[in-house]
């Protein structure tokens, strides 16, 4: 959390004016996400003076960015009054990070980098711009009024132990060459950087014959292998354990000395080598990544995501803060993510869906930052009609009156979703088609994967399931209960024998319930039914109560007690509340105010946390002084949490609004001074502890 | 089972439970012989550990079955017992408490470095380093930690990190002859001069700012 909230303080600083040069035009139409921070409200919202006032902006972030904590953000030769960008781009097998600024007085700024980054690196003079390396994957060029700076990572790593299940035979420089020229569009930088790793791997050979690797330059990172010396290896003689025999007559052996062996020794020196190679090659793709994407901000009028629909129908520009995003490509890179690994989350790129910008929802959120709230609002919008339709009749749908009796009034949260089942349901085949045929080992069977999912789509009841689960559901936390839990614990003597204790501690019991309706109420009551045959047989104790069943747990073991099923009047509910079982039994609810009322039954998406009930909970269970005093200034600067979302004017479009409570001039100062607060307590409590420690 | 597992049960038993404690505790003699105790006590967490046991997965990590814990219980049992010097090694998981323990009785200290080089080397982890050691000459006893984390725990989410600020570290070690020093200021002697105790929040040996190294000298 902290981590997010210092990136977003980084990005905040970074803010505009609608005068100057637009940079949203240096933003390629291909960028995957695209966050702007907006106009001269933001300036007006928290001062730069007052920003150069937080210690977490000169500690935290100005170490972050490497620039010592003398220096004020307003001698940074940055024009923080102007609008700055940041997007995302996936080319080359790299992801990109690239951030755009206005540069006020440019000497200023060189100098700025200068003191920050040091001279080791020279400038170079490209055409019409200054081209810095600071790192291997971060490159900064600036001119008299832009700036930008790119953060870059190659993605198409192999990993040594794929590399090692693939080939036990190790011409590692070949097998490097060969893996590197395969990405085309930057083989000639691959190419190079292995030739580079090939020649010095024939710098130093010993006398078993083996090459050893060259060091790499003062301040490149180091490959994360195992570390090796570089001194001659001798090969270990192999001994025979000695035996011994011991009081008891036991023969033993003695334990093995813990010294590398030499078979060791080759494979930590081949590995090392390997990942040299790898890690050359990525710097060098870096480099030529990084160098296209500045050359191309300075020199190139680009095909800008500005000018396409997919922007400016779900970007608001007097937004303080807006994140633009392509859903679809987003949603498919996590899926990626989470099936095959992190490196190879762009490896099969999709150069189908990062040039698409018709097809699929692109996502805006507009964040504002005003008096006493923040203000998100979210829009989806598909420039395909058939796309958008579908959005539009999944969110033909309206929330079940009888599901608000179950919304206590004093409840913490409640969420309520209203969906029309059978149109999400169609939707999948779409998603799944447009997902299975943007991968590019898949495209060349396009037509019989579509074929495939027709005969599912054949296959699947979408009208029975939508009778089953119609798309109204409920859930509720109506509150959080303590309860006594016992636990074992030992304690020691004068002499150290422990000694086996019960005690007992405090734990918090939620009470909740999940509702939703159903049409086929005869099929939920042969499930709510069906575990009391087999309750016996596999020990859970689950009996029919004449009108609702309960799972009793073990309240020693388990922080519920009970859960109730019923099956009652069109609605299947799942409660710890024994109050909600007696008022669903005798056709009773609680008496929901009119504010909630609408919200919920105007909305297909309607949810409410009550942060003031929620951080009183967590400062009850914090175990630290720190976190329990996070919680308690929490609780009394940060109010409501309420989002709503329902189809309006051709998109879904939801608004989320965070309530501020405090001192603080607005909510954007809210953010920054929450920051500070809670860094000042963790920073204490450090200081505490280090004195007890002293 | 593979490392992954391994690691699955490790996870299980540590990373969700958000309170435990591990207790480590020897005996040995003055011939250097002695009995070894290790202890996971995730009783404080076991409402949580009784819910997340009935999921498949949790955040992308597998759980493991309560047949599979006791499975790989009964492996390490049987890895550790093939050991030289090392004998009468026993087990136990209490499903109740969620409370684990390892026994077993060996013939030199630096046999317990075996029992983790064992084990390492079967599952292919990389963390093989020496613990134990004793010199019997001089009457010396060693508890090294060579093992750093801190790489490890600095890469972790926030969520993952808060998990260690409640564990702890306990340490018995328990002699025949008389301690006459230990080196780990943080380590308290019995009155008797007999046993060695050391007790630490496991994220402060995570972050380095404890020590549970310690260099325990006994009367000869």
């Amino acid at each position: 959390m902290k981590k997010i909230l210092i990136v977003f303080s980084l990005c905040a600083v970074f803010f505009n004016v609608l005068h100057a040069q637009n940079l949203l035009s240096k933003v390629p139409v291909n960028a995957t996400m695209v966050i702007k921070y907006g106009n001269d409200n933001f300036a007006k919202s928290v001062p730069v003076k007052k920003l150069d006032s937080y210690k977490f902006i000169k500690e935290n972030l100005f170490n972050m960015l490497g620039v010592d904590t003398l220096t004020s953000i307003q001698n940074i030769g940055i024009n923080l009054e102007d609008d700055s960008y940041q997007y995302v781009s996936a080319e080359d097998s790299s992801l990109s990070f690239v951030t755009l600024m206005h540069v006020k007085n440019a000497t200023q700024f060189a100098q700025f980098i200068k003191d920050s980054y040091g001279t080791k690196n020279k400038t170079e003079d490209k055409n019409g711009y200054q081209f810095l390396n600071i790192s291997n994957n971060t490159y900064i060029g600036w001119n008299q009024t832009v700036a930008t700076i790119v953060n870059t990572t190659y993605k198409n790593k192999e990993s040594y132990y794929e590399y090692k299940n693939r080939t036990d035979t190790v011409v590692v420089a070949t097998v490097a060459t060969t893996e590197a020229i395969s990405d085309s569009a930057v083989s000639e930088a691959a190419k190079a950087a292995a030739d580079a790793a090939a020649k010095t791997a024939k710098t130093k050979v010993y006398k078993d014959g083996y090459k050893a690797p060259k060091k790499l330059d003062k301040g490149k990172k180091k490959p994360a292998a195992k570390k090796t010396t570089s001194k001659k290896v001798t090969p270990k003689k192999k001994t025979t354990p000695k035996k011994k025999v011991y009081d008891e007559g036991a023969v033993v052996v003695e334990a093995s000395p813990y010294v590398e062996t030499y078979e060791d020794s080759i494979e930590n020196r081949k590995r090392d080598l390997w990942e040299q190679q790898q890690e050359m090659i990525a710097n060098k793709i870096q480099q030529t990544n990084a160098n296209k994407i500045i050359a191309n901000v300075f020199t190139e009028s680009q095909n800008t995501i500005g000018n396409s629909i997919g922007y400016k129908k779900v970007i608001e520009p007097e937004a303080h803060v807006s994140v633009w995003l392509n859903t679809d490509y987003l949603i498919s890179q996590y899926q990626r993510y989470f099936t095959r690994d992190v490196y190879s989350m762009i490896k099969y790129a999709e150069p189908s869906l990062k040039k698409d910008t018709t097809d699929g929802f692109k996502t805006g959120l507009n964040i504002y930052f005003e008096k006493d709230k923040i203000r998100m609002q979210q829009k989806s919008f598909s420039e395909n009609a058939a796309m958008e339709n579908l959005g539009k009749q999944i969110m033909q749908s309206k929330q079940n009156l009888s599901l608000t009796n179950v919304v206590n009034p004093d409840n913490i949260g409640y969420f309520s979703m209203s969906i029309n089942t059978e149109a999400m349901l169609n939707y999948y085949y779409t998603a799944i088609k447009k997902y299975m045929n943007s991968m590019s080992y898949m495209s060349e069977y396009s037509d019989a994967i579509n074929v495939y999912i027709d005969l599912l789509q054949i296959m699947i009841d979408e009208k029975g399931i939508a009778e089953l689960m119609p798309g109204n559901y409920m859930f509720v936390l109506h509150n959080m209960k303590t309860k006594m839990i016992d636990y074992i614990d030992y304690t020691y003597d004068s002499e150290y024998k422990s000694t086996e204790v019960k005690k007992s501690k405090k734990e918090l019991s939620p009470n909740f319930t999940f509702v939703m309706d159903t049409r086929r109420v005869d099929f939920m009551e042969k499930l709510a039914k069906l575990p009391l045959k087999y309750a016996e047989k596999q020990h859970y104790n689950y009996k029919d109560k004449d009108g609702y069943y309960e799972l009793a747990f073990d309240s020693t073991k388990y922080p519920v007690s009970s859960l109730y099923f019923i099956v009652k009047d069109g609605k299947a509910l799942v409660t710890t509340s024994k109050e909600v079982v007696t008022n669903t039994i005798t056709n009773k609810g609680f008496i929901i105010d009119e504010e909630t009322k609408t919200s919920i039954l105007n909305n297909n998406y309607s949810m409410k946390i009550d942060s003031k009930k929620l951080f009183e909970i967590l400062e009850s269970e914090a175990s630290t002084t720190a976190n329990k005093k996070s919680a308690a200034y929490m609780k009394n600067n940060m109010g409501n949490i309420q989002t709503e979302s329902a189809f309006k004017d051709g998109m879904i479009q939801g608004t989320t609004t965070i309530k501020t409570n405090g001192t603080h001039a607005n909510s954007l100062e809210f953010i920054f001074n929450t920051i500070e607060t809670l860094n000042k307590i963790k920073d204490d409590e450090q200081i505490e502890e280090s004195k007890k420690v002293d | 089972m593979k490392t992954t597992t391994y690691f699955s049960l490790l996870f299980f038993l540590i990373s969700f439970t958000g309170c435990f404690e591990i207790i480590e505790q020897a005996t040995i003699k003055a011939d250097g012989s002695g009995n070894f105790q290790l202890v996971l006590n995730c009783s404080k967490s076991k409402t949580k550990l009784n819910s997340i046991i009935k999921m498949k997965t949790i955040n992308g990590h597998d759980v493991p079955t309560q047949n599979e814990i006791k499975s790989k219980l009964i492996d390490i049992e049987k890895t550790i017992a093939k050991t030289p010097g090392i004998s009468n090694v026993k087990s136990s998981i209490d499903f109740d408490n969620y409370i684990a323990t390892i026994s077993c009785n060996f013939a030199k200290p630096t046999q317990l470095n075996s029992i983790v080089k064992n084990i390492t080397e079967k599952e292919k982890t990389k963390y093989n380093e020496k613990s134990f050691d004793y010199n019997a000459t001089t009457n010396t006893f060693w508890r090294l930690n060579k093992l750093s984390v801190k790489k490890d725990y600095d890469k972790m989410s926030n969520a993952d990190k808060e998990i260690f600020a409640t564990a702890n570290f306990t340490a018995v070690y328990k002699f025949e002859n008389t301690v006459t020093s230990v080196s780990n200021k943080n380590a308290k002697i019995a009155p008797s001069n007999k046993a060695v105790m050391l007790q630490a929040n496991v994220l402060d040996i995570i972050t380095e700012k404890k020590l549970i190294e310690n260099k325990i000298t006994l009367t000869k």
